[in-house]
C-alpha cells in the first residue's frame, strides 16, 4: 500500500477532521475505542470492570485485525488464537520485540486497508543506530492525543484550564514532526490552547566534510519561559535536561546569582500555581547521570511551584514512559504514584526465562504493552524494558516501577562452537547478521 | 583465570605473564627460536623411537586420564568446562570419556593407518605401493594447531596425530577447554621423569594459551621456522591467520578447518517416533555445537508430515531435554523469543520450550528456509542451542539445492558447509539415487541419522585425512618394469 505520510505535523484540528472521516469510524469496535478514547469516566472505574473491559477489546480487537489482514489471520491460526477466547497469555505470544519494528519494518505489521493519512514516528537511536519506527494514522493520532491528555491530567491531579499557562519544550519544534513523546505533548497542548515554546533549536552544522545537525539551546525562548508570569508553566524536558539547567545554576557564584536575579528574577524559576516539570525519554545516552531522586532533589532548589492554594509545594515532577511505539503513555509522580497506564493499555509483565506472565507484585519481568487504541498494527510489543509492579488503590490495580534496560548478550561468550578460536576477536561482534 | 603453558622438555620453559582481557603466562619468542631451532633433533628422536613406542606413551595417557575421569579427580574441570561450554554436567562427562576414546593404541593405529598411503609402517619406512613403487611419510612439521572450543577432541586429534607422525607440536586450545586440554597431556612431566620414550615426545609437545593480539603468536604465524599451521575455526581469526602465514618466509603450510553444520535428510515414508528420537538425542548431543550437528532437518514430503514430525521430535527433546540441562542468560533468552517471532512473522510454524533449562526451539518451514528474507537474525548459528529447523520440500533435489545453499541463507552465515548428511531411509532402493545426489551437494559425510557425532578412526575430517596434514610423502621409485613411462 502507499502511505500518504506527512513530512510535518498536522495542527491538532486537521488531525481530528481527518480522523472523523475515517472510514474505521464506521467499525463498532473502532467506533467503541475513539469514544473510550476520550473518556474520562474510566479513571473513576474498578481495575475489575476495566480488566474486563480490557479483555473484550481485546477479542474484538483481534478479530478486527484477522478480518482486516491476512498476515494476522495467518498469524493468529498459526499461533492457535482463537480471537473469541484470546486471553492475557495469548498476548504473551503475540508481542514482538521492538528491534523487530526497525527501519522499514513497521510496514510488514500494517493492516491492508489501513487510513493512508498519517505520520512515521521514530526513535531518537540512543539504543541503536537503526530507530523504530511506527506508522500512525490520523484517526490513531487523535486518539492518542485524547486519551494521552486525559491520563496526563489525572496523573498531574487536576485539569488544565484551557488558554491558561505557558509551556516550554526543552526540544527542538521539528522533533515533533517524528519523536512520539514530543508530538503527544505538542499536540495534547494544542487542545489545551496551552501556549507550547520549544527551548532549542536544530542547527546545521558541517564536521569533517559531513553535514551534521545538532541540538542548541535557544536562550532567548528559555529566558522568555523563565521570566514569564504566566501560569501554570510547564516545562517538559530529558532528564538530562533539567539536570544541566541545576548544574548551571550550581555554577553560579553568589555576584552572578545576584545579578541574574536583578535581571531576569531566576533563580528560582517560579513556576507558578500548578507549575510542574515533566521528564521524559530515559537518559538519552548520558550515562552519567545522577538517579532520578537526586535529579528531582537538586532541581527542586532552583524549580519552584505552588499549589492551587497559592503556597509552596515541592516542585512536582512528573516522569512519562513511551516508547516510539505506544500509542499511550505510561506516567509516574515523583512521590505520589509510580508509573501507571492509561485505562485501556494493557500492560504485562513476563518472567525474563519462561516468559510467562508474572502475577505477583515485586517481581522483576519483561515489560509488555498492548495498545487497542492503535488500528493500523496490532501494537503488543516488548520494548525490552525490566519492570515490576506494585498493588495499587487506584483505577489500574497496580503501578509500575522500572528497574532497568536488558542486557542484550549472546551468552557463552567464549563458545563458537567450530568457530571457537581466537575468542576475543569475536567479542563484541553484533550477532545481529 | 591461571593459563600456563605445559612443556616438559628437558630445558624447561622460559614464560612471561600477559595481562589483558585474559592474564596468562606464555612462553617467550626467544625460548620458541631457541626451542624451534632444534626441532629437526627433536623430531629426529621422536621418529626413532618407532610408531607404536610413541603410540604406547600416548595411549598411557589415556590411561591415566580415563582413571582420573572415572576417580572423580576431573571434577573441577568438569565444572569449568559446563560453565565454558553451557553444555549439561551428563555432555561434558560424555565429552571426557571421548577424549579417553582418541588417545587408545587401536584407535590411534587406525587413524594413522587409514590415513596414510602406505599405512602408519610408511612412518618407518619405505612401503611398496605398487610393484617397484614406494612411498614413507615422514614429518612435515614443526606445527602449529590453533584449535576449536567446542569439544576436547577436536583439539585432541591433530594434536596426538601431529605427536605420532613425530612432529613438534604447538598446541593452542580454544580458551574454552584450555585447561582441560591440558590437563590430559600433564601427565607427560611425571611419565618423563621415569620412561624415556615419555620424554622424547614432551620434548616435541608445547601447549599454551596465545591471546589473538599476542606478539608471540605474531611471530610464529610470521616469523617461526613453524611449517605447518592447522586453524581450526571461522572467521574473523581465519583471515588474520592465512595474512600471518603468508608473511612467513618459512612458507608453512596452512590447513583449515573452518565452522560447518550437518544437514538430517528423511523421506517422509521414515519420519515415524523412533526417527523423532534420534533426532532430538541428535539436537541435545553437544546442543548442535559440533560440525557435524543437523541444525537442518530436510523432510522430503509434505509440509503436514513435517509438523507432525517436529510435534513428535518436541515430546522426546521434553524427555532428553530435561536430563541435559543448561543454564542461558536473560539476554540470549530474549534473543531467541525475538528470533522465534521473527520466524513466526516470517510464516514459520515455531513449536517451543517454555523450560529455560532445555530452551529448544523447532521451526517447521515449507519448501524454504524460514530464514530467507529474515533481517533480523538475533541468534546466529554458533549462538543457537537445540534449535532444529524442520524443512518439508518435494524431492531430494531440492534439498540437495537447500544444502547447497546453506551457507548463504540468513540464520546459517558463518559455516562454510554441511559437513554431515544424518540420513533416513524408509526404502533402501533409493539409497543409492540418494547417495548419488547428495555426494554432488559438497558435503563430507553421509552417516546415518542418531549418528553424526559418532566419529571411527577411519573417517577423514572434513574431506581430509588429517595424517596427511603433517606429514610429506617421499617417493621412491625403484624400477619401472614392462612400462613406458610418461614424462
Amino acid at each position: 500500500m502507499v502511505l500518504n505520510l506527512g513530512s510535518e505535523l498536522p495542527p491538532i484540528e486537521e488531525i481530528y477532521a481527518s480522523a472523523q472521516k475515517s472510514m474505521f469510524l464506521n467499525d463498532p469496535h473502532v467506533k467503541r475505542l475513539w469514544e473510550l478514547s476520550g473518556d474520562v469516566g474510566l479513571f473513576n472505574k474498578s481495575p475489575e470492570y476495566l480488566r474486563s473491559l480490557r479483555r473484550s477489546l481485546l477479542r474484538d480487537s483481534l478479530k478486527f485485525f484477522a478480518e482486516h489482514s491476512s498476515f494476522y489471520a495467518e498469524l493468529l491460526e498459526r499461533l492457535e488464537i482463537d480471537p473469541k477466547g484470546a486471553e492475557l497469555e495469548d498476548l504473551a505470544k503475540l508481542a514482538v520485540p521492538s528491534d523487530m519494528l526497525r527501519g522499514e519494518e513497521y510496514r510488514r505489521f500494517l493492516i491492508s486497508d489501513l487510513d493512508t493519512e498519517g505520520i512515521v514516528f521514530s526513535s531518537s537511536g540512543t539504543t541503536n543506530n537503526t530507530p523504530v519506527r511506527v506508522y500512525r494514522s490520523h484517526l490513531e493520532l487523535a486518539m492518542m492525543t485524547r486519551a494521552n491528555t486525559n491520563l496526563f491530567e489525572y496523573v498531574y491531579g487536576s485539569r488544565l484550564e484551557e488558554g491558561r499557562g505557558l509551556a516550554l519544550f526543552l526540544a527542538a519544534k521539528e522533533l515533533r514532526n517524528t519523536l512520539n513523546f514530543v508530538a503527544f505533548v505538542d499536540l495534547a497542548l494544542q487542545g489545551k490552547k496551552i501556549k507550547l515554546l520549544y527551548g532549542m533549536d536544530l542547527v546545521s552544522t558541517t564536521s569533517d566534510g559531513s553535514q551534521w545537525q545538532k541540538l542548541v539551546p535557544s536562550k532567548d525562548v528559555i529566558m522568555e519561559f523563565f521570566k514569564s508570569r504566566e501560569e501554570p508553566k510547564l516545562l517538559f524536558t530529558a532528564p538530562a535536561g533539567v539536570h544541566l539547567l541545576t548544574k548551571q545554576f550550581d555554577g553560579m557564584n553568589a555576584l552572578k546569582k545576584t545579578l541574574s536575579r536583578l535581571v531576569a528574577g531566576i533563580p528560582p524559576v517560579d513556576l507558578g500555581s500548578g507549575g510542574v516539570i515533566v521528564t521524559g525519554g530515559g537518559s538519552k545516552g548520558f550515562a552519567d547521570l545522577p538517579p532520578y531522586g537526586t535529579i528531582v532533589e537538586n532541581a527542586r532548589k532552583y524549580f519552584k511551584a505552588r499549589g492551587r492554594d497559592g503556597r509552596e509545594v515541592p516542585t512536582p515532577f512528573m516522569d512519562v514512559l513511551g516508547m516510539t511505539e505506544t500509542l499511550t503513555a505510561l506516567i509516574d509522580r515523583y512521590g505520589v504514584m509510580n508509573k501507571i497506564p492509561h485505562p485501556l493499555q494493557e500492560v504485562f509483565l513476563l518472567d525474563p526465562k519462561t516468559y510467562e506472565v508474572i502475577e505477583e507484585p515485586g517481581k522483576e519481568g519483561i515489560l509488555g504493552i498492548y495498545d487497542p487504541l492503535a488500528v493500523s498494527w496490532l501494537e503488543v510489543f516488548l520494548p525490552g524494558d525490566l519492570m515490576k509492579f506494585v498493588e495499587s488503590e487506584r483505577y489500574y490495580g497496580r503501578e509500575y516501577i522500572y528497574v532497568r534496560r536488558l542486557t542484550k548478550d549472546e551468552g557463552w561468550d567464549l563458545q563458537r562452537a567450530c568457530g571457537g578460536t581466537l575468542e576475543e576477536l569475536m567479542r563484541g561482534r553484533t550477532v545481529t547478521q | 583465570m591461571s593459563l600456563e603453558p605445559l612443556h616438559s622438555g628437558a630445558g624447561g620453559l622460559t614464560s612471561t605473564s600477559v595481562e589483558g582481557q585474559v592474564s596468562y603466562l606464555e612462553p617467550t619468542a626467544e625460548w620458541f627460536s631457541k626451542y624451534l631451532s632444534n626441532a629437526e633433533k627433536t623430531q629426529e628422536g621422536l621418529r626413532g623411537l618407532g610408531f607404536r613406542r610413541r603410540v604406547k606413551v600416548v595411549a598411557e595417557l589415556g590411561k591415566i586420564w580415563m582413571e582420573r575421569l572415572e576417580s572423580g579427580a576431573l571434577e573441577g574441570l568438569m565444572t569449568e568446562l559446563v560453565r565454558n561450554t553451557g553444555y549439561s554436567s551428563a555432555m561434558v562427562y560424555n565429552d571426557l570419556r571421548f577424549a579417553g576414546e582418541v588417545l587408545k593404541e587401536s584407535n590411534v593405529e587406525s587413524l594413522i593407518d587409514s590415513g596414510l598411503v602406505g599405512g602408519w609402517r610408511s612412518l618407518e619406512e619405505f612401503v611398496e605401493v605398487a610393484p617397484g613403487e614406494f612411498v614413507a611419510n615422514l614429518p612435515a612439521g614443526p606445527a602449529l594447531i590453533i584449535a576449536s572450543g567446542n569439544s576436547i577432541v577436536p583439539p585432541l586429534i591433530p594434536a596426538v596425530t601431529a605427536l605420532v607422525t613425530s612432529n613438534v607440536t604447538i598446541l593452542r586450545p580454544s580458551l574454552t577447554n584450555y585447561r582441560v586440554v591440558r590437563e590430559v597431556f600433564k601427565p607427560l612431566e611425571d611419565l618423563a621423569r621415569d620412561i624415556e620414550d615419555a620424554r622424547i615426545l614432551g620434548e616435541a609437545l608445547t601447549i599454551t594459551y596465545l591471546s589473538h593480539n599476542s606478539k608471540v603468536l605474531e611471530y610464529l604465524l610470521k616469523e617461526a621456522p613453524i611449517r605447518i599451521v592447522n586453524y581450526w575455526g571461522g572467521e574473523p581469526g581465519r583471515s588474520v591467520i592465512a595474512r600471518s602465514v603468508v608473511e612467513n618466509p618459512h612458507k608453512p603450510r596452512l590447513y583449515v578447518n573452518g565452522p560447518l553444520t550437518g544437514v538430517a535428510v528423511v523421506d517422509g515414508a521414515s519420519a515415524d517416533s523412533r526417527l523423532a528420537d534420534a533426532l532430538a538425542r541428535e539436537v541435545v548431543t553437544y546442543d548442535q555445537q559440533l560440525c557435524s550437528s543437523p541444525t537442518v532437518a530436510c523432510l522430503i514430503g509434505d509440509y503436514g508430515r513435517a509438523v507432525e514430525l517436529a510435534k513428535e521430535v518436541s515430546k522426546y527433546l521434553d524427555s532428553y531435554g530435561s536430563i541435559h540441562r543448561i543454564e542461558v542468560s536473560e539476554g540470549w533468552m530474549f534473543s531467541l523469543t525475538t528470533l522465534r517471532k521473527a520466524l513466526e512473522l516470517n510464516g514459520a510454524k515455531v513449536i517451543r520450550s517454555s523450560s529455560p533449562e532445555n530452551p529448544y526451539t523447532i521451526v517447521v518451514s515449507k519448501g524454504k528456509s524460514s530464514f530467507t528474507g529474515l533481517n533480523l537474525v538475533p541468534l546466529n548459528i554458533h549462538s543457537r542451542r537445540r534449535f532444529l529447523e524442520i524443512i518439508a520440500v518435494p524431492t531430494i533435489d531440492e534439498c540437495v539445492k537447500l544444502i547447497k545453499e546453506l551457507p548463504k541463507t540468513p540464520g546459517y552465515a558463518g559455516i562454510d558447509g554441511v559437513q554431515t548428511v544424518a540420513l533416513s531411509l524408509a526404502d533402501s532402493r533409493s539409497k543409492v539415487e540418494y547417495l548419488r545426489k547428495l555426494s554432488m551437494a559438497g558435503v563430507h559425510r553421509i552417516v546415518p541419522l542418531g549418528e553424526s557425532y559418532l566419529r571411527t578412526p577411519y573417517e577423514p575430517y572434513d574431506g581430509e585425512y588429517i595424517p596427511r596434514y603433517f606429514t610429506r610423502t617421499l617417493y621412491f621409485r625403484e624400477r619401472l618394469a614392462g612400462i613406458n613411462a610418461s614424462t
